[in-house]
This record gives structure tokens, C-alpha cells and sequence, in this order.
């Protein structure tokens, strides 16, 4: 029984090594060639992200804490190329990232993109490549605003190949991980006084007055009430601080939000409230800025304002 | 059986596709143009002639109680060789074919024949049994490709595997009247049952035709 098991196992043992050494010699001649295939196969984006340079060698990555980093090649004497997969919105995305030898990004190409059409697809228009393309390596970049979640995915796939290029060039600094806050899309102005804030007049919740300082909580009717209308809805609190000498706006913040998350909220942002310091209180042409994707609930901080004016 | 009876055999009445039903799962997925089908053909001719002939070789040493280990330690490894070519010579076939190619390991025509044939017969007769099984396996998967492309697409074309140069292309049927439903999975149940009977029809009328005789 047991020299029966002990004949198989070699057996076995015999066969397999036999296999192995097959598929070792197979290998040792098609590896090569299957390389080589790969290389000419991505030598048509590599060509576009470094024109003029015809020569590309495979760079093994070794240290990408992140994962994303698929592959690598240098280009001669012009710099690195990595491709890098991150997961999108829905499904992952795949794209090239040119970063030349003095730490600048040269350019990017999307090869794989899934997303959301008209949304996430943003990123291959050339409002978000020009904000890449010619970055330095220890510059962040910024995620575009109404596709952050696609754009962010990416920004993060090219940080990780920024911190891989920094990392092997010794440069400090990899930037930040996280992709920075996108600048505010301002709409088209409204003004406090205009008919869009007189239809739905805001209510005082509370004044205190401290010297000529006087400070009010002013709820105002926005998206939740006035287009939403469903159960339940409340309108968004604001506190705004007007002085009485001066005739001007002090300050002005949200304090409680009932509109959409993710696009009323949008307003919450400093270069929103920053429009409303020093305005004249006097002075009825006064306007401000809507957030596009967040006009109602901007209107609604609008009327707030008027409502404290009118007192 | 003489030598030419066991050739004959896999091409109609014992064809591995329509007739014995075997290696479906490959079939239905890439059948969907001519290049895909001869591609996949040709590797599995190659597997199963060689394959046949190692294990035909081998039958009077491999122990009975092993033998299936041992037949698909031998099928893996030329599967994997096969593999690494196409990879290497053929990018665009690995490229549809993909993970096709790997699950040749578990296309059971070639279990199959080796259980049922090589292990039991010696290595002329293995050799000619792997290339005629091989060539009604790929011979059905070129029917099946070609009428789904048609059907599909309007076009039967073929192009070199190793150039990627498209050495013939005409188009059949215009392209406001081709039936997209035909490059679906869908199509290729429908595409594959029709000729399956068809087959069938073929037989027990060619059979009734010998007993009539008789």
C-alpha cells in the first residue's frame, strides 16, 4: 500500500517536473516576444504623451504604497509614463500619465473611462487636462466641480504616480493625497432687492444688539419649501451680523441647512460668504453671485439678507 | 474500425460538437466571428493531437488509479504552451479569445478523448483520432461562427492571426437587415440547436434509409 503511494507520488513528482521544465522552456522564449507586444501595443499613447521620443523601456514599480500604479516605462532622456487604474464612479478607469525628467506633467490620456456620460467623462475634456497637464510634481491639483468623484479618482491615480516619480527622484513634497477643493462656480448675480427675493419673504427668528452691532437669525425659504414641497420641509437658517452705524454687512453664515445635500450646500463655502462682506445696506442695486448647481438655496441666502435689511 | 472510418467519424455522426455535445461552453462564447473559430480550432487541434499521442504514450506506465491527475497535468501544460504562443505570435486572437484559451484545460473533448481513446489505443491511432476529433470540433465551430456572423453582422471576413492583415471580406447580407440578437449569447443557443437538429434530422433519416434496405 504504501509502495503504491510512494510510486504514484514520484510518478507524479516526474511528470510534473517534466511539465514544468516544458512550460519554462516555452516561456524563456515567448516572454520576450509577449513584452515586446505589450511595449508596441502601448507605444501608441506612450508616443502621445512624449512625441519624438521612440524609445521606451519597461520600469518595474516596486514601491506604490497605493496599488494603482499598473505599469511603467521610461522614456529616453524625456522622462516616465505610468498607467494607472483607479476606480471611478461605477467602474474603474485606466489612463496614462507623462511625467517629463524635470518633474513636470506632460500630458494625459484616458484610456478606459465608464463613468457617467456628460458627467464623469468631464475629465477628457480639456478643462481638466489643462488644469493637469503642466503641473509640476509637488503642485495639487484641483477636482472638477460637479464630476469630483471621477475627477478625484483620477487626481488620486496621478498622485500616486507623482509620489512614485518624487519618491525616485528625491524630490520632497508629493503634493497632497487628497484632491483640493474645486473653486466655487458662481451663476449669474441676483440682486438682494430683485423680484427673485421678494416672492418668498424671509422671517426673523432672533435679533441681538450689541452696540450698533446687531446680530439676527433669519430663516429663509429655500429649495426644501419652495420647490421640494414635500412634508416636513424647513427653510435654511442663516445668522447674519449687520452694523447699524456703518450701514454695512458684517458677516453672514449658515447655520442650518434643509435643502439638498451635495448641491444647496454647495453655498457653504467662504468665497460665497466673502461676496456678502461689506455690502452697502443702504443701497438697493446691491447683488451677489448664485452658485451654479445651487441657485435656489443661493437666492434663499439672499432673502435672508433682505429680510434683516428691511427691519 | 479501419483508419479512415476513425477519422471519418468526428467530422458528422460522432462530430464532438453537434453530435456528442461536448466542449459547449467554449463554442457558444467565441463563435461569434470566423477568425475567432478557426483560432480556437487550430489551438484545440494542437492540444488534442498532442495530448493524445503524450498519453497514448504513456498509457502502459501511468497507473490506473492516477490517470485522470495525469492527463491533466499534460493537457495544462500544452494548453499553456499554446497559450504563450498565440500570446506571443497571435496578440489580436489572444486578445478575443482570451481566457478562452486557459479553459481549454477543461474542454472535455480532449478529457474525453483521452480516457476514451488514448489510453486505450496506440499512438498512429491516438495521432489520427486528435486531428479528426480536432477538425470536426473546429469544423463545427466554423459553421456555427460563420452563420452567426452573417447573420450578425452582414460580413464574413478572415484575416492572417499572426499579421492582423485582413486577407478576405464580403459583405452578404446589407447592413439595414442584419440581426444583432445573432452576436448574443441568445443567438448562439438558437444558431447552435438549429444545426444540432438539423444533424439529428440528417441521422435517423439516413438510419431508417439503411433499415429499408436491410
Amino acid at each position: 500500500m504504501f509502495k503504491k503511494a510512494l510510486h504514484f507520488t514520484v510518478f507524479l513528482a516526474l511528470l510534473s517536473g517534466l511539465a514544468g521544465g516544458a512550460l519554462a522552456y516555452v516561456n524563456s522564449i515567448t516572454a520576450p516576444i509577449i513584452n515586446e507586444n505589450a511595449i508596441a501595443a502601448e507605444k501608441v499613447n506612450l508616443v502621445k504623451l512624449f512625441p519624438g521620443t521612440s524609445e521606451f523601456a519597461p520600469l518595474e514599480i516596486t514601491n506604490d504604497e497605493t496599488g494603482f500604479i499598473q505599469s511603467a516605462y521610461t522614456a529616453k532622456d524625456a522622462g516616465i509614463a505610468y498607467k494607472v487604474q483607479v476606480m471611478g464612479y461605477a467602474n474603474p478607469i485606466v489612463f496614462m500619465v507623462g511625467i517629463s525628467n524635470d518633474g513636470k506633467i506632460v500630458g494625459l490620456e484616458i484610456l478606459d473611462l465608464r463613468d457617467t456620460a456628460g458627467i464623469g467623462t468631464r475629465v477628457e475634456d480639456p478643462e481638466f487636462k489643462d488644469n493637469v497637464v503642466g503641473k509640476t510634481t509637488t503642485d495639487p491639483l484641483a477636482a472638477l466641480s460637479g464630476a469630483t468623484v471621477t475627477s478625484g479618482a483620477v487626481i488620486r491615480g496621478i498622485n500616486a504616480a507623482k509620489a512614485h516619480f518624487n519618491d525616485s527622484k528625491g524630490i520632497d513634497g508629493g503634493g497632497s493625497d487628497d484632491p483640493v477643493t474645486p473653486p466655487l462656480a458662481f451663476g449669474d448675480p441676483v440682486g438682494i432687492f430683485s423680484n427673485a427675493t421678494a416672492s418668498a419673504p424671509a422671517e426673523i427668528l432672533e435679533e441681538t444688539t450689541d452696540g450698533d452691532v446687531i446680530t439676527y437669525l433669519v430663516a429663509s425659504k429655500g429649495y426644501a419649501v419652495l420647490e421640494g414641497g414635500y412634508e416636513g420641509a424647513k427653510p435654511n437658517v442663516f445668522k447674519i451680523v449687520i452694523n447699524t452705524a456703518e450701514k454695512k454687512v458684517v458677516s453672514m453664515e449658515l447655520v442650518e441647512f434643509n435643502d439638498t445635500t451635495g448641491l444647496g450646500d454647495k453655498i457653504d463655502h467662504e468665497d460665497f460668504w466673502a461676496q456678502f462682506e461689506g455690502l452697502a445696506t443702504d443701497d438697493d442695486s446691491i447683488e451677489i453671485d448664485v452658485v451654479s448647481g445651487a441657485t435656489v438655496t443661493a437666492i434663499s441666502a439672499a432673502r435672508a439678507l433682505r429680510g434683516a435689511i428691511g427691519e | 474500425m479501419n483508419k479512415l472510418d476513425n477519422f471519418k467519424a468526428g467530422f458528422i455522426k460522432e462530430n464532438p460538437v453537434f453530435a456528442l455535445y461536448l466542449g459547449l461552453c467554449s463554442v457558444l462564447a467565441i463563435s461569434t466571428t470566423l477568425n475567432n473559430a478557426v483560432g480556437m480550432g487550430v489551438a484545440v487541434i494542437i492540444v488534442l493531437t498532442v495530448s493524445n499521442v503524450i498519453i497514448s504514450a504513456i498509457r502502459k506506465v501511468t497507473p490506473s488509479e492516477i490517470r485522470i491527475p495525469v492527463y491533466i497535468v499534460v493537457i495544462a501544460t500544452l494548453v499553456k504552451i499554446v497559450e504563450m504562443l498565440i500570446q506571443a505570435y497571435a496578440t489580436d486572437l489572444y486578445g478575443t479569445l482570451g481566457i478562452f484559451i486557459p479553459l481549454i484545460v477543461v474542454n472535455c473533448i480532449i478529457l474525453g478523448r483521452a480516457e476514451a481513446f488514448a489510453s486505450k489505443n496506440n499512438m498512429l491511432d491516438s495521432l489520427i483520432d486528435g486531428i479528426g476529433m480536432g477538425l470536426g470540433y473546429t469544423f463545427g465551430l466554423i459553421i456555427l461562427s460563420a452563420i452567426r456572423q452573417i447573420l450578425a453582422t452582414g460580413i464574413l471576413n478572415f484575416s492572417n492571426p499572426f499579421t492582423s492583415e485582413m486577407m478576405f471580406e464580403v459583405r452578404l447580407i446589407p447592413a439595414d437587415y442584419v440581426i444583432s440578437l445573432f452576436s448574443t449569447p441568445a443567438g448562439a443557443f438558437l444558431t447552435f440547436a438549429m444545426i444540432a437538429g438539423a444533424l439529428e434530422a440528417y441521422k435517423s433519416k439516413a438510419s431508417k434509409k439503411v433499415k429499408e434496405v436491410k
